[in-house]
């Protein structure tokens, strides 16, 4: 063996051995990329079901023909029967502060409140809000912040990772959606 | 060396199997939430196809309670059912819709209860004030049968607490000088109280100085609060069916129903002896201006100048009440009984003269012929069935 066989073998060893971190480096960081994807994938279609689910209740066995009691930009409040249970419930969302949510690295994320009830049945939507909006249409469509005079509403959001990427990119989502509650376009 | 290599190779083939079988699972996990959450959005819009085919049927046909089974919608299969339920106490139909999608190895479903009235609400027209309202005096004209403000459902049947006025007028008086015994609802007391008729009348039941925010209206349509032309467009195009458009007494076809929209030249004077010009019916006797059988609807009896005139308005020779909403520009000798109510639009009424001999009819009023023959009209030529049906909840 000659000494350039071993300066040789020893480049090759080297080069190798980078090949394999760099895609030991590569794969760890798609995998992460991936996960992240698939995280705010999952978050967002919980998100928006039960955003559906539970605004597409707005007005149910409401007998009073004005269900929704607040309408702001960063919460809503309205009465309906979202479990079906017989009994009106008292509905609340509301956006939480992003101070409030320090557990995760994302500056911008916060934690979506609802409400049923009364605050001691408050949940914590951690599902990584950065944006959450609400707007408020009447019966011409035009844009009303009358909480009786609503009869649609507009929800967009912006849903991202806990955790940034290599890139210090946090994997994200937007969704918009506008919904027109069945019951509060019924007379009274 | 070689060995150390095969090692390095076969860690290296590991960490990447480990990494793509990773990546590839969660590769998976996002197409199979993509397609779940496909699926279900998918089985949503079908059941929303489902539903508003569901109510465009009951809309065109509100007795309608077959199921509509196994509709293929985008890929989809939709069942709907339609059941009668009582809801407090009006009657109401359930529909029920079940949505299934198949979209690859999921399966979504979807579905919707709504209960719905049918047709949409008629209602009782602003206008009535009273089971006889007058823009005109009407002291001589209530004659001496039974006016009753009191709600009816049936002429026998009361709706307790729930009626108006027996009499209104935009008169300042009103002097009942044919002894008519007057009943109706006074909302003076809490709760409401309803007055048998009588006479004396209890000066409850009568209403004076009936104020109109724009004046008193001077058209069927207007009493309504319907577009101009609206009835007329009912009668002339059949768009209620019975409906009919008229300018002289022959050409009434009865029994009436739907709007009967006659419309007479200025000054028409219909009465006993006359009608139109003509003095004996074909057996001889004098003619007379009879509303024939089972008389239903909304009756419009108007000319341009709001001064038509329907004397001895009769139903003879079968006695059956009129049912539905009576407008006219002035009527005098009202012959026959009446569930439901008159407006009379001309101020000009018929004063100075005996109206007696009607003792043995009534008028009562009735909100629920009103809003039966009011609801018709309201959306006739909506294609829309969010007009025709009234929804009362809807779960989705």
């Amino acid at each position: 063996m000659t000494f350039i066989d071993i300066i040789g073998s020893t480049l090759l060893g080297a080069t190798v051995i980078v090949a394999i971190m760099g895609l030991n480096l590569l794969l760890s960081d798609s995998s992460r990329q991936v996960g992240s994807d698939l995280n705010v994938q999952e978050n967002t279609v919980e998100f928006t079901k039960s955003i559906q689910w539970d605004f597409a209740k707005i007005g149910y066995r409401d007998t009073t023909g004005a269900p929704i009691l607040v309408a702001k930009q960063d919460s809503v409040v309205f009465l309906g029967d979202i479990d079906n249970s017989g009994s009106v419930d008292t509905v609340r969302y509301y956006k939480g502060l992003p101070e409030e949510l320090t557990w995760t690295p994302n500056p911008n994320d916060f934690l979506l409140m609802k409400e049923v009830g009364n605050a001691s049945q408050t949940m914590q939507m951690n599902i990584g809000l950065t944006k959450f909006q609400l707007t408020y249409f009447d019966s011409t469509g035009g844009v009303t912040a009358d909480p009786k005079l609503v009869r649609g509403l507009k929800i967009a959001a912006v849903v991202q990772s806990p955790y940034a990427t290599v890139d210090s990119v946090y994997s994200g989502a937007y969704w918009e959606n506008t919904i027109y509650p069945r019951n509060l376009n019924v007379s009274k | 060396m070689g060995s150390q290599a095969m090692i390095l190779l076969v860690g290296t083939l590991a960490v990447v199997a480990l990494f793509v079988s990773g990546l590839t699972k969660a590769g998976n996990d996002m197409v199979d939430n993509s397609s779940l959450a496909y699926g279900e959005n998918m089985a949503k819009e079908i059941n929303t196809a489902a539903m508003d085919i569901a109510m465009r049927t009951l809309a065109d046909s509100t007795t309608w309670r077959a199921p509509l089974s196994n509709l293929q919608l985008s890929g989809g299969s939709a069942t709907v059912t339609f059941k009668d339920t009582l809801l407090g106490a009006d009657t109401a139909v359930v529909v029920r819709s079940i949505v299934t999608f198949i979209s690859g190895i999921d399966t979504s479903y979807a579905a919707t209860q709504a209960i719905v009235k049918s047709p949409a609400d008629g209602f009782v027209p602003p206008v009535v004030h009273g089971t006889m309202t007058s823009f005109g005096p009407i002291d001589d004209i209530i004659s001496d049968m039974t006016i009753d403000g009191r709600n009816w459902k049936d002429p026998t049947t009361l709706s307790p607490q729930a009626g108006i006025f027996a009499v209104s007028t935009s008169e300042a008086t009103y002097i009942n000088t044919q002894n008519a015994p007057l009943g109706a609802t006074t909302y003076t007391t809490n709760p409401a109280t309803d007055i048998a008729p009588t006479f004396p009348e209890d000066p409850l039941v009568v209403e004076t100085n009936a104020t109109w925010p724009n004046g008193p209206p001077s058209t069927p349509d207007a009493a309504l609060g319907y577009p101009e032309g609206t009835l007329k467009n009912i009668a002339i195009n059949k768009l209620i069916p019975g409906s009919q458009y008229v300018t002289k007494y022959a050409d009434l076809v009865f029994p009436l129903r739907g709007v009967t929209y006659i419309e007479v030249a200025n000054g028409t004077w219909w009465r006993k002896g006359n009608v139109d010009g003509v003095t004996l019916d074909p057996t001889g006797k004098p003619m007379e201006p009879r509303i024939g059988p089972k008389p239903e609807g909304i009756l419009v009896f108007h000319s341009p100048a709001t001064d038509a005139l329907w004397e001895t308005m009769q139903a003879k020779p079968v006695k059956d009440p009129f049912k539905g909403l009576i407008i006219a520009d002035k009527m005098f000798h009202v012959h026959l009984d009446i569930l439901g109510g008159i407006v009379m639009l001309s101020p000009n009424t018929v004063q100075g003269r005996t109206c007696n001999g009607n003792n043995g009819h009534w008028m009562k009023f009735s909100s629920e012929i009103l809003e039966k023959v009011t609801q018709a009209s309201t959306h006739t030529s909506d294609a829309s069935w969010k007009t025709r049906v009234k929804v009362l909840s809807w779960y989705e």
